[in-house]
């Protein structure tokens, strides 16, 4: 009984080999022939990749920050970018509609259509003003770093503009990083430590800026410091990048009464690019996408 | 008698970019940079001991008053051997500690919400400054941690790969720190502060290979706490950080509340001014709102 399996095992393996040989021999027939079948075809042209064109959101993260942005992307397979920032919203479930919102006033008044825009919905509640800057250079250095290869796309130029709080953060990070140049619509806050004395006083109601910094550091009379440095005046010394500032001179009295200044400091400022100012008498907050005279400077800009 | 009154002049109407010093060293130009990186209020009686011995401890607890905000220096010397960074600073996250330390234990982040407030912006973060100076984080050749207060190690997160140095003692018996906060896989190195040739400090270890760059030992602050002593061709300068909050304290003989051995603190405050009495030296504390123009105007502590 014992003896039966082993020899029908060597009968078995015996023609396993044989097996084996014909199939090794038949493949070795046909790489050859492959082989030579390989060498008589012409090298293909190269596969040139369709452009498209993608509208959507997108999460991008850097160092553990996530930020969500809205991207318009035209089929081409290289483009400038615009990188947009939205102005100030009461509640972080509306920030992402206030950044598709701002693209798409970006991208009426635009007249270049080979740019990519990406919006930045960086939240805003709860955080001191300012504090977001990290969500905004996130956005920044993936469209720097990443955007290429995770959209397929070849950058060029990089471009950032803002409206309001949105100016104010495209405004802070050229303090920080350069790129192609910066737009800001009625940047501000230009001036906290005026606007939260005026609200401590009662002149004016109570905002979320200044109450969040004074639940942080006490009124503006124990550390004026931390509301002064949170101010865009508090970043005149540098400027890295060609900015465009558009102002309406009818904006709120505030963002008018330290206008002035704001440009002053800018202009005696040896460290800074150029920087551009387009004044607009008896138009309000959002100038630059009400005037009609705004559009030729703000498209030249962008096309330099 | 409190030292700590503010110089408001420190503030300048724009947030300071880093400031920059020649130094000689062997003949040569070495640059001294100096990083604020923000502000930091603690309680007036963290600042300065109120009370013998446990109940200063207490006291800190039980005060109200904080003293104004004070800059959190962070120095980088472009060292010939590779740059060398003295403390990381502070975060712009610590400017809400709840948050920040939600992963630490409660009773530390009870203790440290009640003895300091952080104010400290994005753009003073020691990556962006040294950015600013043209100087990558990956330049960075290795990190000198004087002690493991938060304030000092908060910046590691931004050199994940940069050998860190702290003293081996300050490594075992370090307390109040926040592991939580440093970033994953860094590999903090001890130094064996060992009986040296420097007269006034017992232990030392070297930091360079051409010698003129020491950790010297500073007990007191922490157990393990030690001092950078830079020996320039024409003065020491001392990274001191936290022995004192500033020059003045140390000149005065003032304790801080917060101090761990009082008695090791007096000594080492001995020991520096007797070695600033046989050597022209700048002290420069993390904390000192004087530090600038001590250094800027060699103002010497003999």
């Amino acid at each position: 009984m014992s003896a039966k399996p082993i020899v029908a095992q060597e009968v078995n393996a015996s023609k396993m080999k044989s097996t084996h040989y014909s199939l090794v021999f038949m493949l070795a027939i046909a790489l050859l022939a492959s082989c030579h079948h390989d060498a008589a075809i012409q090298p293909e042209p190269p596969v040139e990749r369709v452009p498209t064109a993608f509208q959507g959101v997108k999460t991008v993260s850097l160092a553990g920050v996530s930020v969500e942005v809205v991207i318009d992307k035209p089929a081409l397979p290289k483009v400038d970018v615009l990188l947009l920032f939205h102005g100030t919203v009461m509640y972080d479930s509306l920030i992402l509609g206030a950044a598709q919102n701002t693209l798409e006033a970006f991208k009426r008044i635009t007249d270049r259509s080979d740019l990519m825009f990406v919006s930045v919905a960086y939240p805003e509640q709860n955080l001191l003003m300012g504090d977001n800057l990290l969500h905004a250079e996130a956005a920044l250095l993936w469209v720097k770093n990443a955007a290429e290869s995770e959209l397929g796309v070849e950058i060029g130029k990089i471009f950032l503009a803002g409206h309001s709080q949105g100016g104010y953060l495209a405004v802070r990070l050229n303090h920080l990083y350069e790129t192609d140049g910066v737009v800001a619509n009625a940047p501000g806050p230009l001036n906290l430590l005026y606007r939260c004395d005026l609200e401590e006083r009662g002149v004016l109601p109570s905002g979320m800026a200044c109450t969040l910094i004074r639940n942080t550091f006490g009124p503006t009379t124990t550390h004026p410091w931390a509301y002064h440095s949170r101010s865009l005046l508090a970043f005149t010394a540098i400027q890295k990048s060609p900015l465009l500032l558009v102002q309406g001179m009818n904006d709120s009295p505030i963002q008018m009464q330290n206008w002035p200044t704001f440009k002053q400091q800018l202009a005696a400022c040896t460290a800074c690019d150029s920087v551009q100012v387009l004044e607009l008498l008896q138009a309000g907050h959002g100038a630059l996408f009400e005037r009609a005279e705004a559009r030729p400077v703000y498209n030249g800009f962008l096309g330099r | 008698m409190n030292t700590y009154k503010q110089d408001l002049t420190a503030h300048t109407k724009v947030v300071a970019p880093p400031q920059s010093f020649d130094i000689r060293v062997g003949g040569k130009t070495v640059k001294l940079h100096a990083i604020q990186s923000g502000e930091v209020a603690v309680k007036a009686n963290f600042y300065e001991k109120k009370g013998p011995g446990p109940l200063s401890k207490l006291n800190i607890l039980l005060g109200n008053a904080y003293t104004p905000y004070l800059p959190i220096w962070v120095w980088v010397i472009e060292h010939p051997e590779g740059s060398v960074l003295i403390d990381t600073g502070e975060r712009h996250l610590a400017n809400d500690l709840n948050k920040h330390l939600a992963n630490e234990s409660w009773m530390l982040r009870f203790q440290f919400m009640h003895a300091a407030r952080f104010d400290v912006l994005r753009e003073q973060e020691v990556d962006l400054q040294l950015k600013q100076l043209g100087i990558q984080t990956a330049d960075i050749a290795k990190i000198v941690l004087t002690h493991l207060h938060l304030d000092h190690t908060d910046g590691l997160v931004h050199f994940p790969k940069t050998e860190v140095l702290v003293s081996k003692h300050e490594m075992r018996t370090a307390k109040n720190t926040m592991p939580t906060t440093y970033p994953k896989g860094l590999k903090m190195k001890g130094v064996d502060l060992k009986c040296g040739d420097f007269q006034y400090f017992n232990r030392v270890a070297p930091l360079s290979a051409s010698g003129d760059l020491w950790l010297v030992e500073t007990p007191g602050h922490t157990h393990g706490h030690a001092a950078v002593l830079w020996k320039t061709d024409e003065f020491d300068i001392i990274f001191a950080g936290d022995v004192t909050y500033d020059q003045n304290q140390l000149l005065q003989g003032t304790l801080a509340g917060v101090h761990s051995d009082f008695a090791a603190s007096r000594k080492t405050m001995r020991n520096i001014l007797a070695h600033a009495s046989k050597f022209p030296t700048l002290y420069l504390p993390s904390h000192d709102v004087n530090a600038l123009n001590n250094l800027r105007q060699r103002r010497f502590l003999s």
